[in-house]
């Protein structure tokens, strides 16, 4: 790539990070997590309290790279249709149309993911995996920059329906937002007087979906030497044989681990991945997939990593 | 020992009678058709002695001319008897000329359908084993002979594990060169001999139901024989001796002779036995040295002798180290014997057999000794008593001691104590400097690596980055700042800046991104390679441990 080009990529990240920045306010390392899921082409989990900005950073997401957004409130009674879409009678044509659901959308929230039912959760996921959908036997292909950005209630157990292990691996990592330091908070109740309840600030795009796509791929040529590569797989390995980790890695989760990887040196301005970047991404790859007895994902983390040594 | 014979069937392939052929167990009423057994009865036979089985290996000796003087006879009232000759039968021992017949070579067995069943004795035990049959202790030039003067010691009878054993005054057990005791069984077949084929430092002899030492002789060249004209066929003989240590022969001392031999040796001959031993230390290295002479000088060659033509001029061991350099084994123990002897060791010329390994039998356990195994061979004695078997002949070994697990520590430790006290002169230092080095590896590897930065030569940029990287490391490594091994390099390069006060800071961070380029990147981008080694040499400058603060740089893992 040359460097021209290199510093165009590199102005539209700042750009776009600059923006996000400003919509959540003190959460610079969350918005470094985010913006490498969406470059590494991932889905996000966000594992959080209501009245975070999971919503309005999605919102943001969506109108700082122009792109459609949906939302799905999850409920027990959601259906797959209402996910996916459906067909109807037109009485004028005397024909079925076809109705799109809100995953036809280039950006989605599925707000508290793990109420709605496994059937309908199903149809999520494949919809985040194959990226595409079908519909009464009739394909239906997605948004190439579809991004999904699922929440969960930690706290609210009752009626709900936890997902399972395999459909968790769907999603890139997990975040959890937190509070922000009392500073921020103050800054953010600062830029809201004078403004009306409700009313969501405007956000100018900063690029287009066509440069998305751009960047994206531009992050998945990153180079990783062989050396990382094998790093890689040894943690893995650990996280298999580990007596304390019920589930290890899958290659799957280890091939996002890689993209994540990729994505976090591109965000650094790096065309190589260096082992920091692999344990930098490391707790939200692995919380997403590991279980284990541990006292907390952090913990189990840290083991893995404190075990494995490092390619020099 | 189990038997397959006794009912008029057998087998090419048994292996368990007597003879392991055919001919040992085929007879029904032959008592040989049952193996020899502790309990088994003497028998008798007419088979030929062993000294025919001699003759029969090394061809017939030839008669010596006798010296006729002429005379005057006298009438029978004017002679006086004042001398007489010796009888034969009251001569000491047998005696063996080493001037033999020519005569064509004989084939070996001559009895084809009994190939396997010629065999003298078994032999149970270590091989191989050198037993003895016939000491020599004098030679005249061409035949050798004993004195019969050998001390004789008493034979008494012991028990030992319910057993009685004849026993006698002999070598006494040693740590060192006599460790351990070996127990052999030899079980006679068509040994046709009263001679106890006896192992060296043979100490004590058993056969079932003897309850008595009568049963027992020695003969004058001081060989244990059985008390009657032979030993009878499938008599089971339990033999014990002391195993001799060849290893730890070498500080011993050897018995020198009181009357040295008083043949002459040959100029040449003397010559090649001070160039033998010119490096020999020891007495053990003397006589070993000698050994190894003849057997790289000589070759074994069975069908060559040394034979009169008309008359015996020259003497055996001139022609066969001079001229022939080839012969029989005999020739190669009678020179052993004259060489040793003209350097003043005590020596013994030995015949007797040589239990091959070759001989072996796997499923019967034991080794089948054949007239074919006749050999000569000869004996040194140690100031302490104890014998040991030199054998210059090739092809044939002398067993060592088998050593225990605690035994064969305890003589590496003295040999390597031995070694070290020999060569302190030079091993003191060379300790010393390894000991320096292993104190001061790290210092040492610092310094090497520093040098070999340092070094004018050519090289990449990325390998220059990298061996900075390895210096950088080992400098902090001497310092207790240890990079742990879950930390990436540049993290760790992040806390080394944060923990140096510095400057250069610009240089630090352009190093810091130059060692991710050089580890991880495959660009190969043109840098200028001054600029590269300028920001090495000041990173080495800056982050020098001793501006380190004396706190551990503390560095966890990621968190979120």
């Amino acid at each position: 790539m040359n460097s021209t080009l290199q510093q165009q990529s590199q102005h539209q990240v700042q750009s776009l990070r600059y923006v996000l920045n400003q919509v959540l306010v003190g959460k610079q390392n969350v918005v470094e997590m985010v913006l490498a899921c969406l470059l590494a082409r991932g889905h996000l989990l966000m594992e959080d309290l209501p009245g975070l900005g999971k919503t309005t950073l999605a919102k943001a997401i969506a109108s700082a790279v122009s792109a459609d957004f949906a939302r799905i409130q999850c409920t027990p009674d959601l259906l797959p249709s209402d996910v996916t879409g459906f067909s109807m009678f037109n009485q004028k044509s005397r024909e079925f149309e076809f109705h799109r659901g809100p995953v036809f959308s280039d950006i989605l929230l599925a707000d508290e993911i793990n109420r709605t039912t496994p059937r309908t959760q199903s149809a999520l996921f494949e919809a985040m995996a194959e990226r595409q959908v079908t519909v009464e036997g009739q394909p239906h292909f997605l948004s190439e920059t579809f991004f999904v950005i699922a929440t969960q209630n930690p706290l609210e157990s009752l009626g709900t329906f936890p997902l399972p292990e395999a459909q968790l691996d769907r999603f890139a990592l997990k975040l959890k937002i937190g509070y922000p330091d009392p500073a921020s908070e103050i800054d953010m109740l600062a830029a809201a007087v004078g403004q009306r309840q409700f009313e969501s600030k405007a956000i100018a795009p900063v690029l287009n979906l066509r440069q998305l796509q751009r960047l994206q791929r531009e992050v998945a040529a990153v180079n990783v030497c062989t050396e990382v590569q094998r790093y890689l797989v040894r943690l893995a390995e650990y996280t298999r044989r580990h007596s304390r980790i019920h589930l290890g890695i899958s290659p799957r989760g280890l091939m996002i681990w890689q993209s994540l990887a990729q994505a976090k040196a591109f965000l650094d301005d790096r065309q190589f991945v260096s082992p920091e970047d692999v344990q930098q991404m490391a707790v939200p790859v692995l919380s997403v997939r590991l279980f284990g007895e541990f006292d907390s994902t952090e913990a189990m983390v840290a083991d893995v990593l404190q075990s494995t040594p490092v390619p020099v | 020992m189990p038997s397959s014979g006794g009912q008029a069937w057998s087998s090419p392939f048994a292996t368990s009678g007597v003879g392991d052929g055919e001919q040992m167990v085929s007879g029904t009423d032959d008592a040989k058709s049952f193996g020899p057994i502790d309990s088994g009865i003497f028998l008798e036979s007419e088979q030929p002695s062993i000294y025919d089985i001699f003759n029969d290996m090394y061809s017939e000796p030839t008669s010596r001319k006798r010296k006729v003087t002429r005379s005057i006879p006298l009438a029978p009232q004017d002679t006086k008897m004042n001398h007489q000759h010796l009888a034969r039968t009251e001569q000491a021992t047998r005696e063996f000329t080493a001037v033999r017949r020519p005569s064509a070579p004989k084939p070996k067995n001559l009895k084809l359908d009994t190939i396997r069943s010629d065999a003298l004795f078994y032999v149970s035990g270590r091989v191989p084993v050198h037993l003895a049959h016939e000491y020599y202790n004098c030679w005249d030039g061409q035949t050798l002979s004993h004195d019969g003067m050998a001390s004789l010691p008493q034979l008494a009878l012991s028990q030992a594990n319910n057993q009685n054993w004849v026993t006698w005054q002999g070598a006494t057990s040693s740590f060192d060169v006599t460790p351990t005791v070996e127990d052999r069984v030899l079980r006679m077949a068509r040994f046709q001999s009263a001679r106890v084929p006896s192992p060296a430092n043979m100490q004590a002899v058993h056969i079932d139901r003897i309850h008595s030492a009568a049963f027992f002789a020695w003969t004058p060249d001081r060989v244990l024989c059985f008390a009657r004209d032979q030993i009878p066929s499938l008599t089971v003989l339990h033999l014990r001796s002391l195993g001799v240590n060849r290893n730890a022969l070498d500080g011993q001392v050897f018995q020198r002779s009181a009357m040295p031999d008083g043949l002459p040796l040959d100029p040449g001959v003397t010559q090649l036995l001070k160039q033998w031993t010119r490096n020999a230390k020891t007495d053990w290295q003397t006589i070993q040295a000698v050994a190894q002479g003849i057997r790289q000088r000589c070759q074994l060659d069975p069908e060559r002798t040394i034979h009169s033509e008309g008359e015996c001029s020259r003497d055996v061991v001139q022609s066969f180290l001079m001229d022939q350099q080839s012969g029989q084994d005999y020739l190669f123990a009678i020179t052993t014997a004259r060489l040793l002897r003209q350097l003043g060791y005590r020596v013994q010329v030995v015949s007797g057999f040589y239990a091959q390994p070759q001989n072996y039998h796997p499923v019967a356990r034991q080794t089948a000794v054949y007239p074919e195994d006749i050999h000569f061979w000869v004996e040194v004695q140690t100031d302490k008593g104890v014998s040991v078997i030199v054998d210059a002949c090739p092809g044939y070994e002398v067993m060592s001691a088998e050593l225990s697990g605690w035994q064969k520590a305890v003589a590496c430790v003295q040999s390597l104590v031995g070694w070290t006290i020999a060569n302190q002169t030079i091993l003191l230092p060379m300790f010393a400097a390894w000991a320096l080095i292993v104190w001061w590896r790290q210092r040492v590897y610092v310094g090497f690596l520093t040098l070999l930065w340092a070094w004018p030569g050519k090289r990449t940029n990325r390998t220059l980055v990298r061996w900075t990287l390895t210096l950088l490391d080992a400098r902090c490594r001497l310092h207790k700042h240890i990079r742990p091994q879950h930390c990436p390099v540049e993290k760790w390069l992040d806390r080394l800046i944060e923990a140096t006060p510095s400057d250069h800071g610009h240089e630090l961070l352009v190093f810091r991104g130059l060692v991710q380029w050089a580890l991880y990147s495959p660009n190969t981008t043109a840098i200028d390679s001054h600029e590269v080694r300028r920001i090495c040499r000041q990173s080495l400058r800056t982050l020098s441990p001793r501006r380190f603060s004396s706190a551990p740089i503390a560095i966890g893992v990621p968190q979120q």
